[in-house]
């Protein structure tokens, strides 16, 4: 398959995600779809079991995904459990999970600010039996735990809180890649969608895209995105290249794909007026995805300490 | 500074505050769990025990008639206490507006049983064509004899499904300028032809409603000062009631609330940097405020209040956010309805982000306030 294919399969995937009936924030079961599609593994080597589509497919489908909201836990479960599982050896787990089996990661592990108390989340597929746990060797334990829905509608569990942070490293970057890139893609929604709003909406007898006020902070915001993803192209570069500042750049990238993400999610409620706090409204759908990230993977003056920590970066 | 006599009444205000208020209410509001309208009505009765439900009010008004001095110092004090915020519609708009342009009958008759907490009030300004630009408004009145006749709809009214009363800006004639041949027409919500139904927004909550008027009679008595005077009325309330204009005691509640949560997280020099300007930012609101307390205020202190303690408050609730991070994503549903939960700060968190996005839109948007302040200046001419 290559990019292409993948981001045509990816949007008529994501395309298809309506809203899900039922109890406020529940989510419907889209692992299986996802599993369909090929997205579990996709990053790794196609001798290691992938579809050897590297960052560069991590970015593709993630931004897909991202500019649709679907909660599926895809950079937990289809790209960093796979490559964790990789990297240990495993690739008969690999195999299982690319069939559809639920392997669940505490979100613990992922980074976050010092002091930030413990959640015992799982996150990944929801429904998963297993968590996979570095003991330090990868090891999978049994998880029966009560189903969850996050804020933005993603399935999760709760389990013990895991204490190991996972290291720096290909898998952790890989993931941080999708991350960013589902950021962007709910970045670049939001942005069209309040563009479309602001030249549709009128008051004081003209289009409020005439204000150049208004004007100022939509050009703020789309260079903000841009600024997102050159630093998102260039840490799947990267990461594709094993180039040794990979996971600086995969930092950089979730800090600037952080912030222009939640900026853009707080100017497009303020821009569209109250309409854009209804809960049917896709602008506050794409919001809960957009903070439920920031929460979950670590926001920007997180990913900014550990650029810092990674070490420098190496010019073109 | 401030005399002995009017640090006692605070001092009072709060012993007497704190004793009233019920252990399960305060818990309610401390966690941003959900009021019902017992909560809020139970709470308002309360305070019109003492006659500090209409607090603002002058005695000429049947209210305590407290100085600038000591308002300033009850509000501070109010805001210290994980009180509800009372219902303003009815206290601080119907009421001052049915005060400074009602006919002594329409004193006579609204303004005790709004003072007494007898009749909830809600708002019926913004319609879907009329948001910011809010003299664009269509809801029609069409004069018939005794009465209007009322048809039109109004949108994002707060507490609409609880309201006795709703005082409401209708179209009564066409003018050179849309801000005329606008009235001020305060309409019983059990009239036939009123359906309100309720939005739900991206909190999960449903505070705010669609108001449907359909032929909807309205005596002519009902009128508010005279026909098509509807829009000086409405200037007349943005900047009358600068007092609850800035949330700066409740922002100094939930930064203090917020600091004691910290714990490890103030070893983070990010998060304390934050948390610090955050505190500066709140001191010169407040001491913004306490100017004010001096002298008169205008249109122009109005919307800098109103700006700068929306952000304020907003910067607070992401704070919050940061500080409890991933325990802060499991959507409990249960817990925003007054069930548990085992960190129940983190279980608002996100909804009490979501829920304050509201801020810098209603009141007249950020951006309105804006263009208030920079007409003010000249600029734009």
């Amino acid at each position: 398959m290559s990019l292409h294919d993948l981001e045509d399969a990816a949007r008529r995937f994501a395309a298809t995600r309506g809203r899900v009936p039922g109890e406020f924030g529940a989510a419907g079961d889209y692992w299986p779809a996802l599993c369909d599609l090929g997205a579990p593994g996709l990053t790794l080597p196609e001798d290691a079991g992938g579809l050897g589509l590297g960052a560069g497919g991590a970015m593709v489908l993630g931004r897909a995904l991202g500019a649709q909201a679907v909660p599926v836990g895809f950079a937990a479960g289809a790209v960093l459990v796979p490559e964790l599982l990789a990297q240990a050896g495993r690739a008969d787990l690999v195999a299982a999970v690319q069939a559809g089996e639920r392997i669940g990661l505490a979100a613990d592990m992922l980074p976050s600010a010092p002091g930030t108390p413990p959640s015992g989340l799982v996150i990944g597929p929801g429904g998963a039996t297993q968590v996979l746990v570095l003991d330090p060797g990868v090891a999978l334990r049994p998880l029966s735990a009560p189903d969850l829905v996050l804020a933005d509608g993603t399935p999760a569990q709760q389990s013990a809180p895991a204490t190991m942070r996972l290291a720096p490293g290909r898998a952790l970057s890989m993931a941080l890649v999708a991350v960013a890139s589902e950021l962007l893609g709910a970045g670049e929604r939001l942005f069209a969608l309040t563009l479309d709003h602001l030249s549709l909406r009128r008051q004081f007898g003209a289009p409020l895209a005439r204000a150049q006020a208004l004007q100022f902070r939509m050009v703020d915001l789309s260079i903000a995105l841009e600024e997102a993803r050159a630093l998102i192209l260039s840490a799947a570069e990267a990461l594709d290249g094993a180039a040794p500042d990979a996971d600086a750049r995969s930092h950089a990238a979730m800090a600037r794909a952080v912030n222009a993400a939640r900026k853009m999610a707080e100017e497009a409620i303020q821009l569209h007026g109250a309409i854009g706090m209804t809960a049917e409204a896709t602008v506050s759908v794409l919001v809960r995805a957009v903070l439920a990230r920031e929460l979950l993977w670590g926001g920007e003056e997180c990913h900014l300490a550990l650029f810092r920590a990674a070490g420098p970066v190496s010019p073109r | 500074m401030i005399p002995d006599a009017d640090r006692a009444f605070a001092e009072e205000a709060r012993d007497w505050l704190a004793t009233r208020l019920p252990a399960t209410l305060a818990h309610k509001v401390r966690h941003d769990i959900r009021l019902s309208r017992d909560d809020l009505t139970g709470w308002q009765e309360t305070l019109a025990e003492r006659n500090w439900y209409a607090i603002g009010w002058s005695e000429d008004m049947g209210g305590p008639g407290l100085s600038p001095l000591r308002r300033y110092l009850f509000d501070r004090t109010y805001g210290s206490l994980p009180a509800p915020h009372p219902c303003q519609f009815g206290i601080a708009m119907a009421g001052p507006v049915i005060h400074a342009f009602g006919t002594p009958e329409q004193r006579a008759r609204f303004l005790p049983r709004i003072r007494q907490n007898r009749d909830f009030w809600c708002q019926g300004y913004s319609e879907p064509g009329a948001g910011s630009d809010l003299a664009a408004l269509q809801c029609a009145a069409r004069r018939e004899g005794g009465h209007y006749i009322v048809t039109g709809q109004k949108i994002w009214t707060t507490w609409a499904h609880w309201a006795d009363w709703m005082f409401c800006l209708v179209r009564t004639a066409h003018g050179a300028r849309p801000q005329e041949g606008i009235s001020f027409l305060l309409i019983d919500m059990t009239s036939p032809g009123i359906t309100v139904r309720p939005i739900r927004t991206l909190d999960g909550d449903a505070e705010f409603n669609e108001v449907f008027l359909d032929e909807v009679r309205v005596p002519v008595e009902n009128l508010v000062g005279a026909e098509g005077g509807g829009w000086g009325i409405a200037k007349f309330l943005l900047q009358h009631e600068r007092f609850s204009m800035s949330g700066a005691a409740r922002s100094r509640r939930i930064l203090g609330e917020i600091r004691a949560d910290a714990g490890d997280r103030l070893a983070d020099p990010g998060f304390l940097r934050r948390l610090t300007r955050a505190e500066v930012d709140l001191l010169a609101l407040e001491e913004i405020d306490w100017r004010l307390v001096q002298g008169a205020g205008g249109e122009a202190d109005a919307a800098r209040l109103k700006i700068r303690g929306t952000e304020i408050a907003q910067d607070l609730s992401h704070l919050r956010l940061e500080l409890k991070g991933r325990a802060a994503l499991p959507l409990s549903e249960g817990f925003l309805q007054g069930g548990t939960a085992p960190d129940p700060v983190a279980a608002m968190a996100l909804p009490t982000w979501l829920n304050l996005r509201k801020l810098s839109i209603w009141g007249g948007s950020n951006e309105v306030q804006r263009m208030i302040l920079a007409k003010g200046m000249g600029m734009g001419k």
